[in-house]
């Protein structure tokens, strides 16, 4: 017995079922299928926007990148998570400040974020680790009072809620991961931002495609879910 | 998608018997709090040691999240940053463990796991 075959004891039991959806997905090769599927998705967790990309690490990355986070500016991150959590502010220029943890849940302190907190601070990236949710209130609070972007990292939380608050409803930009290891596991990863913002939208899905309206106007990829 | 919410009630099924099953134990287990429906992404627990832990790990061959701080890790050797003490970040390290926990796992898998776990403390 290994600790991780979900993947494969789940697509055994499913196997009919995906080769349909692939064999759909190659007969009309029909994109706007995506959207769709962004929009249901949005509309599941109440946000106005959802825009699918690579990874939860392209989500966060861009996440920064359409809030204008850059090289100048620092964002409190968690010391105890997954890279991501701390290298997407690497990728944007900015310079991550380290957070210590809550030990009974793993969650980022809010002692330690307002130690940590100097006005360069501009941002966040809250992760919901392993999954659990604990009460934010205050520190929503705290950044909102600094005008400080909040940006939910719920990568591992799709599912969780708490006294009916769902993960990914309550950041300025909410992420979600759909690599092969989440609940929700894509064929070759994946991952989204959710946002009530629509021209962060906007900048969202011109950074994923090569940062194109109708000219090139921003230094954009090429990334698709 | 359409299985979500079923196999998210079959990991907090498991979830509920690794906690009964660790009451007596020396390890700290995932916090239960009210009110909050938990996907039960990861079930990690966490031991008194290092040497415990490592001894649970090589006997279900379980994984680590995450084992190294992320301020720690050598990308950021000369970076010029700011970082809390992190004491319990250091803590966690050093002393979590995460258990299989997914929709597919059967009963005496969870059985064998728990059994594990309690002789190897």
């Amino acid at each position: 017995m290994t600790a991780y075959d979900a993947w494969d004891r789940e697509y055994q039991e499913n196997k009919q079922a995906y080769l349909e959806i692939f064999d759909e997905f190659m007969s009309q090769m029909n994109y706007e299928n995506n959207e769709e599927w962004e929009r249901n998705f949005a509309q599941r967790l109440g946000r106005n926007h959802c825009v699918s990309v690579a990874s939860a690490t392209d989500a966060l990355h861009f996440a920064l990148l359409a809030h204008g986070i850059g090289p100048g500016d620092e964002v409190l991150v968690t010391d105890f998570s997954w890279i991501s959590s701390a290298s997407c502010v690497d990728m944007v220029g900015a310079t991550p400040v380290f957070c210590d943890i809550d030990l009974d849940t793993y969650q980022m302190s809010l002692d330690s974020v307002q130690r940590m907190y100097t006005n360069r601070v501009k941002a966040i990236v809250y992760v919901h680790l392993f999954g659990a949710i604990t009460d934010t209130s205050a520190l929503q609070a705290f950044c909102k009072e600094r005008n400080i972007l909040f940006v939910e990292d719920a990568a591992q939380a799709l599912g969780s809620s708490l006294n009916g608050v769902h993960a990914g409803t309550i950041g300025d930009c909410s992420v979600f991961s759909f690599n092969s290891n989440k609940v929700i596991a894509g064929i070759n990863g994946g991952g989204v931002v959710l946002t009530d913002d629509d021209d962060v939208a906007k900048r969202l899905k011109m950074i994923r495609r090569h940062g194109k309206d109708k000219t090139f106007d921003l230094l954009g990829y090429n990334i698709r879910m | 998608m359409k299985s979500m919410e079923q196999n998210q009630a079959k990991r907090q099924s498991i979830a509920r018997q690794y906690n009964e099953a660790f009451t007596d134990l020396p390890v700290a287990t995932p916090k239960v709090t009210n009110g909050l429906d938990n996907n039960y992404h990861k079930y990690v627990i966490r031991f008194e040691d290092k040497d415990t832990r490592k001894r649970v790990k090589n006997a279900l061959n379980a994984s680590i999240h995450y084992e190294t701080p992320l301020s720690a890790n050598t990308m950021y050797d000369n970076a010029t940053m700011r970082s809390d003490a992190c004491i319990a970040s250091k803590t966690a390290s050093n002393t979590v463990l995460s258990l299989p926990i997914h929709a597919w796992l059967t009963e005496d898998e969870v059985i064998y796991i728990i059994e594990t776990i309690k002789h190897a403390i």
